[in-house]
Formats: structure tokens, C-alpha cells, sequence
């Protein structure tokens, strides 16, 4: 009795092939009756081939059925396939990234290894006549004070009071440039430097401006710009720091 | 050296692992299929279960439309369904889901004029059958698996059934009679017996259910 609920998986092909032909046992017909009883689709399934059998026709519609397996399947690889494409256009993101980290790596790297922010003269000016130099400006001091403990970023709103209020002060200017420099700001700063060029503040030479705007332009990776005024410091102080920057980029 | 023994042994234990992991599949659960097809991305695992169901799938189109090229299209839309079907809603039972999915197909094809299809003419009541299936599989699974004691009660419970359905389950679950057997000894036709046999399992469900809350 307690056999008669048994529950059985649904019908395979064959299953259903020799069901349908009457070529089961009577034990095993029973159970596939019962499985169809409560199982709709096993039941719609048999109630829609019985009619294909009936025409003759169940191994032809069988078979186009399974055929279709090929159909589905070419479905289900597309989709690997598109998985596969997804990930080959990963690993080539991946490879460009890290290429362009290297690059970037390599100009951040000579960046970092050649910057050095330009020494204030006013400390030069102040120790030669003391108090005069920054005697009143105390946005100038608190700018000094930052951009000399390195503090680059928090310097320059010091540095653009002063100058609001000393307009004239080139020497601020050449440092605020590099006070932008160190603070990676360096497309302000090369604008700042490019200005200056023309007319060097005191304390400063055109050579320095170069060097630092050549700086400015490794930080951008602006490589060609760098490469041409790095050039152009073959003769001068900053000759031996240009030609191992030059071949370090070349 | 050790790390690359680690690696070599890793590849392999894993290589042993898909090799009989391929080859353990058709003799997987639906559960675990869906699971690994799902959660896995696992195509081989959609390949079983589409070898498993495809000519049930097909065949239970047949039932609705006359037109085997209709069929074909609704099988194929069926599965495509099933690939597309969110991974996060979960498919309790995956035959009973794909015959709602066909049925489904099958009327919406039948709604779209442009399809041209034909509707089998004496199955145009095809809705009304659905529930008494699930009724009954819930019918198996009371009595199986949540209230076995319940058997005991099914002499008298068959005694509350009609004729013709009582007739049809004696000789159907208690003589292990098959359909044909039935019709040939009760005078019934094969439909009418598969309609007896349908119902009365539902009714007697019923009539359980109710004995089994009366305590």
C-alpha cells in the first residue's frame, strides 16, 4: 500500500518511446501511469505524442526535437561565447592598464626622484638684511612655513594672499609654481613657469625655470616637451640632472 | 619549489574534480543542474537538463498546437526562457515550471495571429487540468512524506468518492490496474478514465486534508 504514492522522476525519451508503444511491463506501466497523474507535463507530453504516433510520426518529431538540441546549445554558446569575449576584452583592459601604469609609473617615479622645490630666497634676502625681506608679510611667512616643511598644498592659499596683495613679487611667483609642482598641480604650474620664463624673477635664472617646467611637463607625461628642454639644458648648471632624465625618458 | 608542487597539485585535484564532475551530471538531481547552471554558469549542467526535458517539452506543445514547425519555435522558447530566467527567483520544480512555461508559449502563440497557429480542438479547456496535477503532486507529498499515517485513512476516505472515480482508483492504486485494463473493464473510455483517476485523486486529497485537520 505504501508503494502505491511512490513518486518517480519524469519520463525519459525511451521511457517515453516504449510507453507509448506499449511495450512496457505491466509494473512499469502502472508506475508511469501514476507518475502521470500527478506530473503535467510528463501527462501533456505523452497526450501530445500519442497523436504523433498514431500519424506514424514519432520517431521523425523525436528526432527534430532532439535536433534542436543542437539549436539550444548554439545558444548556450553564445552566451559562453560571449563570456569568453567579455573576458579576453578584460584581460586586454587589464594588460593596457597595467601598461599605462607602468608608463605613468615611470614618469611619476623620474618625477619624484628629480623634483626638488626650489630653495626660498628670501631666507637668503632675510639673512643678508634681517627683517626686511618679510618683515609685514605674514601670508609670505605662513606660505615659507608650510612650503618649507613640504606642506605644498597648504602653502599656496598663503602664497595667492600675498600676491593679491604684492602683485609684484615674482620671487612669490617662482614659488608658488613650485609649491603647485609639489603639490602635483603641475599644468598650473608649468603655466606659472612658462610666464616666467620670459622675465626670471631675482634669485632665480632662466636655467632653473627650464628645469622646473621640464619637471612640471614629466609630471604630465607630456614626454616630447620634456625631451626638448631637457635638451636645450645640455650646457648649462643643470646639464648632468637633464642628460640622465633625457636617457631615463628616451 | 614548493609553491609550484602546490600549484601542479591543485591543477590536478581540480582536473579529477571536472572530470568527474562531467561525468557524474546525468545522474544529478534537477536541484543540483539548476544550482550548478545558475549559480556556476555551468553550460554542461544546462545540457542535461535540456537532453531530459527537451521531447517532454516538445511533446506536451504537441498537445496544443497542430503544428509541429509551432511546436519546434515553442520549444526553443521555451528553454530560452530558462536561460533567461533571473537567478535569483528560485524554480521550486523544474518540470512543473517548464510545463507552465509551455503552456504559457503555447497560448501566446495562439493569441498572436501572425503565428498562424492551430489549436488542437478537443484540449481547449487545457487550463482547467493544470491545478488538478499540482493538487495531486501535493496529494503525493502528503501522504509520502508529511502525513504517512494518513494511508490508513484512505479505505474510508474512498468511500466519500463517486462511482466512477472510486471505481477507477481501486482498480488503478489497490489491483495496479493499468488505464487501458480500466477502460476495458469498466466500459469507460480512456479519457473518462484518465479524467476519474485525475479528479478522484484530487477529491480524495480533499477529503484527507479535511480528516487530517479534524484531528
Amino acid at each position: 500500500m505504501k508503494t502505491t504514492f511512490k513518486e518517480r522522476s519524469c519520463l525519459s525519451q525511451r521511457e517515453l518511446r516504449q510507453y507509448l508503444r506499449g511495450k512496457m511491463t505491466k509494473q512499469q506501466q502502472h508506475a508511469v501511469e501514476h507518475h502521470l497523474l500527478d506530473c503535467p507535463l510528463c501527462a501533456h507530453a505523452v497526450d501530445g505524442l500519442e497523436k504523433a504516433e498514431a500519424a506514424g510520426q514519432l520517431e521523425q518529431e523525436l528526432s527534430e526535437a532532439g535536433a534542436l538540441s543542437k539549436r539550444a546549445g548554439r545558444k548556450v554558446y553564445r552566451r559562453t561565447w560571449m563570456n569568453w569575449a567579455a573576458a579576453a576584452a578584460l584581460i586586454v583592459l587589464a594588460l593596457f592598464s597595467v601598461w599605462q601604469y607602468r608608463a605613468a609609473t615611470v614618469h611619476e617615479r623620474l618625477f619624484v626622484e628629480y623634483f626638488s622645490a626650489a630653495p626660498p630666497n628670501y631666507l637668503a634676502l632675510r639673512s643678508a638684511q634681517p627683517g626686511n625681506a618679510l618683515e609685514g608679510k605674514e601670508e609670505l611667512q605662513k606660505a615659507l612655513e608650510f612650503y618649507q616643511d613640504g606642506a605644498f598644498e597648504a602653502s599656496l592659499p598663503h602664497f595667492s594672499l600675498h600676491l593679491e596683495a604684492y602683485p609684484e613679487d615674482d620671487q612669490a611667483y617662482f614659488l608658488l609654481a613650485n609649491a603647485l609642482l609639489g603639490a602635483r598641480r603641475s599644468e598650473r604650474a608649468a603655466h606659472f613657469f612658462r610666464q616666467l620664463q620670459e622675465d626670471p624673477p631675482a634669485g632665480s635664472t632662466a636655467e632653473d625655470i627650464r628645469w622646473y617646467l621640464a619637471l612640471a611637463l614629466i609630471e604630465q607625461e607630456d614626454t616630447t616637451a620634456a625631451l626638448q628642454l631637457l635638451q636645450e639644458l645640455s650646457a648649462s648648471s643643470y646639464s648632468e640632472q637633464a642628460l640622465e632624465l633625457r636617457q631615463a625618458l628616451e | 619549489m614548493a609553491f609550484y608542487r602546490h600549484i601542479c597539485y591543485f591543477s590536478c585535484m581540480k582536473l579529477f574534480v571536472r572530470s568527474s564532475k562531467s561525468t557524474d551530471r546525468p545522474k544529478w538531481e534537477d536541484d543540483r543542474l539548476l544550482r550548478s547552471w545558475r549559480e556556476e554558469d555551468d553550460r554542461r549542467s544546462f545540457d542535461v537538463l535540456y537532453d531530459r526535458y527537451v521531447h517532454l517539452v516538445y511533446g506536451a506543445c504537441r498537445k496544443y498546437l497542430d503544428d509541429t514547425e509551432a511546436c519546434r519555435d515553442a520549444t526553443m522558447q521555451v528553454f530560452n526562457a530558462l536561460l533567461e530566467y533571473p537567478t535569483d527567483k528560485p524554480i521550486r520544480s523544474l518540470p512543473n515550471w517548464l510545463y507552465t512555461t509551455a503552456r504559457n508559449t503555447c497560448i501566446s502563440l495562439l493569441r498572436d495571429p501572425s503565428a498562424k497557429v492551430v489549436l488542437e480542438p478537443e484540449e481547449n479547456y487545457f487550463e482547467k487540468n493544470a491545478d488538478g496535477f499540482m493538487e495531486n503532486e501535493a496529494l503525493t507529498r502528503l501522504l509520502n512524506k508529511e502525513h504517512p499515517h494518513l494511508l490508513d485513512l484512505l479505505p474510508e476516505a474512498m468511500q466519500q468518492l463517486e462511482d466512477g472515480q472510486r471505481q477507477c482508483l481501486k482498480l488503478f492504486f489497490f489491483d495496479g490496474k493499468s488505464y487501458l485494463d480500466i477502460s476495458q473493464e469498466t466500459g469507460f473510455t480512456l479519457k473518462q478514465v484518465k479524467s476519474y483517476l485525475q479528479n478522484g485523486k484530487r477529491n480524495l486529497g480533499i477529503i484527507l486534508k479535511r480528516q487530517r485537520d479534524e484531528g
